[in-house]
């Protein structure tokens, strides 16, 4: 799953507009990016489930350390520690959250593959609902999930758009930026941008 | 790799495009009631 953290930022930053979306985006991203490091180092892995080329859901992730329950959770507060700095409590809070929150979407798509503790210390059962297993419906509720995330997104910034005209129109005779123009060019790339992502992922160009 | 690129693109690409927009700033006191009035006006226009 690529698109659905994605999807669920753009649905965050329509309710908590003053966080940037990028920063929305690399938390959701997060236990992502510290496995690509750990990947890179040969720390963690993935590999196809058995019978299968790997494709869409057909992946098995040991990410022992980064996708374990420990692990994300102490990112999570990494994460939100460090925004907490120059954004305050509750921006640190929203944004460890998000973080949190690819941990709790792997679970509901993941094979059983995510351990408690970090590399799977004490052999802990491995956590993982399976929704890939059906990779139709797994798609489906991606699917859903970034178009919600576009639509909130639309939404937030016609409303932003609007306030900054009406806010212009107090101290001149014309909004000083085309307001509107701007916030459907961003809301257009971004439902291309995660519907691209979702089928990219689905038929496996970003393997 | 391309999933590694893709998603730096993204963020970049979102990122650059999000930040025109005039959203208040992380650290502005924000209300967040929207009037079904204001809420009505944004959709209409």
């Amino acid at each position: 799953m690529l698109a659905g953290h994605f999807g669920l930022a753009a649905a965050v930053k329509s309710r908590e507009p003053q966080l940037p979306v990028w920063s929305l985006m690399l938390c959701t991203q997060l236990l992502d990016v510290f496995f690509v490091v750990l990947y890179l180092m040969g720390i963690e892995s993935f590999e196809p489930v058995p019978g299968t080329n790997g494709g869409y859901g057909n992946t098995i992730i040991h990410a022992n350390y980064t996708h374990s329950l420990v692990g994300a959770l102490a990112l999570s507060v990494l994460a939100m520690l460090m925004a907490m700095i120059p954004w305050g409590r509750r921006n640190g809070l929203i944004l460890g959250a998000m973080v949190f929150s690819h941990w709790i979407l792997d679970l509901i798509v993941h094979h059983p593959d995510m351990p408690i503790l970090p590399g799977n210390a004490g052999n802990l059962p491995l956590l993982g609902f399976g929704l890939w297993s059906i990779p139709w419906f797994s798609f489906l509720a991606e699917l859903i999930l970034i178009l919600a995330g576009a639509y909130l997104y639309y939404h937030a910034a016609m409303r932003t758009a609007v306030r900054a005209e009406r806010q212009d129109l107090k101290e001149g005779p014309t909004p000083k930026a085309p307001y509107r123009q701007q916030s459907l060019t961003a809301s257009i790339v971004m439902a291309v941008l995660l519907v691209a992502t979702l089928l990219g992922d689905f038929f496996g160009v970003l393997a | 790799m391309i999933f590694i690129i893709a998603m730096i693109l993204f963020v970049v690409v979102m990122g650059w495009l999000d930040a025109r927009l005039r959203w208040p700033k992380p650290k502005d006191k924000t209300s967040r009631y929207v009037s079904v009035a204001e809420r009505s006006t944004s959709l209409r226009r």
